[in-house]
């Protein structure tokens, strides 16, 4: 039933029918009740968001010869700072508009995409727009929820490419590949990962896009390692996520020598 | 974007018509009378404000049939002029909470008028749009929506809203208008047939 | 950062693009305070 796999999308895998009923509300015979009863899945996505909530890191690494760790600390505060709230109460943009208004996207071709993978868009930047993606290559989307960056490049690569869209949620996974096959595209893959252990071969992708995610990864330089690992000789990395950008104080300044050297 | 925003703006006028005026003739059964035909316990709304039941239109009843554990935190999505944001709040208890959500003026305040009358202090409602809910992730324990989805140009964000605040675990508890059949080309072209 | 990535064998690194994601939701001042915000970034795996 459509109205149940509406809910199945959005991480409801839970979801039942308890009946349905004549309406007394329309005059018309053809229109009933239905009765949902949905239950929220318990995912590993739902650990991670909690961590951050609770103002884990997203300390960038800095040049070694920096006060590396006063440096992380300022960062983390930040973060924290922007993750949490002391009256627990922050929402983030999503959806096609907020990617078309705020990242660049080009509304037609969101347009073009099916609903499930752009409503619940929830990216920081636009991995789209940092250079070509070729026709016949083979793309990776690190952490590509329900699809929205993976088809968009399917698009670019053709049905001579590949594109690999890796995700730890099953139901995310799910409404990768569904809406891969509403749009009818069929040389989408999704894979079961995560960022530290990307489940790819050694030099088998051309680019790797990446939108939002990383930040959430606790080993960023095991994250980066296996970006490398698995772009082939001169493959791209085009990724989009939150950075700080920390204004510098005075003798980290003066150590700027050190950052070049 | 703009048949969105115009079907939108009809649901809107409509409802706050029915809030503004209801016992003009409305477009569907709304009141007393349909929450009757849909279970409600005529003793249980006897208990209820006027300014709720008699601008109800609800297509189940939603607050009655959904499981409500005492403590709850519970969204009342499209809770209209409050009857079951009332009922929810009774169920849940002083030690739970609801939060009534809907985005006509009119129907919020006479839900919070209501809410005023039955001096239900765990109550808190709020002006908003369904698909960009005020209210934080994994935050709410069951919500109850009682027939918004059909009339929500955006239906597509409001589940995606839902997966964001209810808690891993958390329940849904909807009621909604579904065709058992297709219908007519005709009847799929006219804008005042919202279910097509 | 961009030490990091040399380390892994990632060169050409640079930002190419800046987006203001927290603009309008209720992060946007203390985003705004610390320039926290969406990045567009490039590099490429050495070797070519």
């Amino acid at each position: 039933m459509a109205f149940l796999n509406e809910f199945k999308s959005a991480g409801f895998g839970d979801a039942t029918l308890i009946r349905t009923l004549r309406n007394a509300r329309t005059f018309n015979p053809k229109v009933v009740v239905a009765e949902v009863r949905a239950k929220r899945d318990i995912t590993p996505y739902a650990a991670i968001e909690k961590r951050v909530l609770e103002g884990n890191t997203m300390a960038a690494s800095c040049p070694i010869t920096l006060d590396t760790t006063r440096l992380k600390d300022e960062v983390s505060t930040i973060y924290s700072q922007v993750a949490t709230d002391p009256d627990g109460d922050f929402h983030f943009h999503r959806g096609p508009g907020y990617a078309a208004e705020y990242l660049g996207y080009d509304r037609s071709e969101l347009a073009a995409l099916p609903d499930v993978s752009t409503a619940c868009f929830a990216g920081v930047g636009n991995p789209h727009s940092i250079g070509p993606i070729e026709t016949g290559e083979t793309v990776l989307d690190i952490g590509c929820g329900a699809g929205m960056d993976l088809l968009l490049a399917a698009k670019r690569v053709g049905s001579s490419g590949h594109a690999i869209g890796i995700d730890m949620t099953a139901a995310m996974r799910e409404r990768a590949l569904g809406s891969a096959r509403s749009a009818g595209i069929s040389h989408v893959e999704v894979r079961a990962g995560d960022a530290e252990a990307l489940p790819v071969g050694d030099a088998s992708v051309d680019v790797v896009i990446s939108n939002g995610v990383l930040n959430l990864v606790p080993d960023k330089r095991k994250a980066y390692s296996e970006i490398a690992r698995v772009l082939r000789p001169g493959g791209r990395l085009h990724l989009a996520d939150i950075a700080v950008e920390v204004p510098l104080d005075e003798d980290i300044r003066n150590d700027i020598d050190l950052w070049t050297g | 974007m703009n048949n969105r925003e115009a079907k939108r703006d009809g649901v809107k006028q409509a409802y706050t018509a029915i809030a503004e005026h209801p016992y003009n003739e409305p477009p569907f059964p709304t009141g007393r009378g349909l929450a009757e035909n849909l279970g409600y316990p005529p003793d249980l709304l006897d208990t209820l404000p006027d300014v709720s039941v008699e601008a109800f239109c609800g297509v189940s009843n939603v607050s009655v049939f959904a499981e409500i554990p005492e403590g709850s935190t519970v969204l009342d999505l499209g809770a209209g002029a409050g009857l079951d944001t009332l009922i929810a709040a009774k169920r849940t208890g002083k030690s739970g909470k609801v939060i009534a959500i809907d985005f006509s003026e009119a129907m919020l305040a006479r839900a919070r008028q209501a809410i005023s009358e039955a001096q239900a202090t765990n109550v808190e409602a709020q002006l908003a749009d369904a698909e960009t809910l005020p209210i934080a992730d994994a935050s709410v324990d069951v919500v109850i929506v009682n027939g918004i989805f059909n009339l929500n140009p955006y239906r597509e964000r409001i589940f995606c809203e839902l997966g964001r605040v209810v808690r891993p675990g958390g329940l849904v508890f909807a009621a909604e208008l579904i065709l058992s059949s297709a219908f007519t080309q005709e009847q799929r072209s006219d804008n005042t047939n919202w279910f097509s | 950062m961009v030490h990091l990535f040399h380390e892994v064998g990632l060169t050409d690194v640079r930002i190419v693009d800046r987006f203001d994601c927290f603009r309008g939701t209720s992060k946007e001042d203390v985003a705004a305070e610390f320039a926290v915000r969406g990045v567009n970034l490039f590099a490429c795996r050495l070797g070519a």
